[in-house]
């Protein structure tokens, strides 16, 4: 197999580039599973790593974006050492990706800050439902209306976020 | 212009009911009830979430025995005892459900019933 084409070339770079990616996913999830909440549930996570996941999705593939999502979790939940949280992230990540997958296609790329805000409540509402498994329904419920609002706001956040890096990263890479 | 008006409607949705959700849940959950036990047999039993002003309520026992139980809004307390000890004065309030209060040597045990639990610490 020839290694030297210009196709080779682009895959080993856009190979490169998902693990530049995986590794700032990975930084984002550590930091914030630093970040104590005031939800009794352990492993249940404020969802700032969406944020790679919302800017592959736009820029890149959802294969790409479900590449490094993956890849985050499962290296991220390692790294942390639980295998709790393993679950929690996985269900908020799946969900939260299906849903801005979802509904990027139905705004065809526009109002990102109101993908990223739906990516927030269905990554919450993901960690909610593993969470109803493991602890019964009764006492988790009292938490969803702070879920709510906090998947809002950090949804809009993260979305603000992810604008000014597509930005950014559109006048680093005017050519690709 | 107007489909980010439409989104932002939606979304203020959902926040204002996430917020009034949660004003909401905060609420529910001082309904607790305490039950005051003297000797294993239950004396009293109050609504904290009912009681508008603070009041106490006296307990007399066997050998001079006293305890004067401190009520308030969405608390309960041991105001004073004759006991040696003081355990029960220093436990502090009680204002959910878990570990009750008990004053061992005047026979009185006080816990709520219903609402949310305190835990003193959760090991996974």
């Amino acid at each position: 197999m020839n290694t030297n084409t210009a196709a080779s070339h682009g895959r080993i770079r856009h190979l490169v580039m998902l693990s530049l990616m995986t590794a700032i996913a990975l930084t984002l999830f550590l930091v914030e599973a630093q970040i104590p909440l005031p939800i009794g549930i352990a492993g249940i996570k404020l969802g700032l790593a969406n944020l790679v996941t919302l800017f592959l999705l736009i820029r890149y593939s959802a294969k790409d974006a479900a590449a490094v999502l993956l890849m985050r979790i499962v290296l991220g939940n390692l790294f942390t050492g639980q295998m709790v949280s393993f679950l929690y992230s996985l269900a908020g990540g799946m969900l939260s990706l299906t849903a801005m997958l979802l509904l990027c296609r139905l705004l065809k790329g526009k109002s990102i800050w109101f993908v990223s805000v739906m990516g927030g409540i269905c990554h919450n509402l993901g960690q909610m439902l593993v969470a109803m498994y493991f602890l019964g329904m009764g006492g988790v419920l009292y938490y969803l209306p702070f879920l709510l609002v906090s998947g809002i706001l950090m949804g809009f956040l993260v979305g603000v976020a992810t604008q000014g890096f597509l930005t950014a990263w559109k006048k680093l890479h005017k050519h690709e | 212009m107007k489909r980010n008006l439409i989104l932002g409607m939606i979304t203020l949705t959902l926040l204002a009911a996430g917020i009034f959700g949660c004003i909401f849940i905060g609420q529910a959950q001082h309904g607790s009830v305490a039950v005051i036990y003297q000797n294993g047999q239950e004396v009293r039993r109050i609504d904290l979430s009912a009681v508008t002003a603070a009041y106490t309520m006296t307990l007399n026992g066997e050998d001079d025995a006293e305890n004067v139980i401190f009520i308030e809004h969405g608390a309960i307390s041991m105001h004073m005892a004759s006991c040696p000890d003081k355990l029960c004065m220093k436990r502090g309030k009680l204002t959910g459900s878990g570990l009750p209060l008990v004053c061992l040597p005047n026979h009185i045990v006080i816990e709520i019933q219903g609402g949310n639990a305190e835990f003193d610490a959760v090991a996974y």
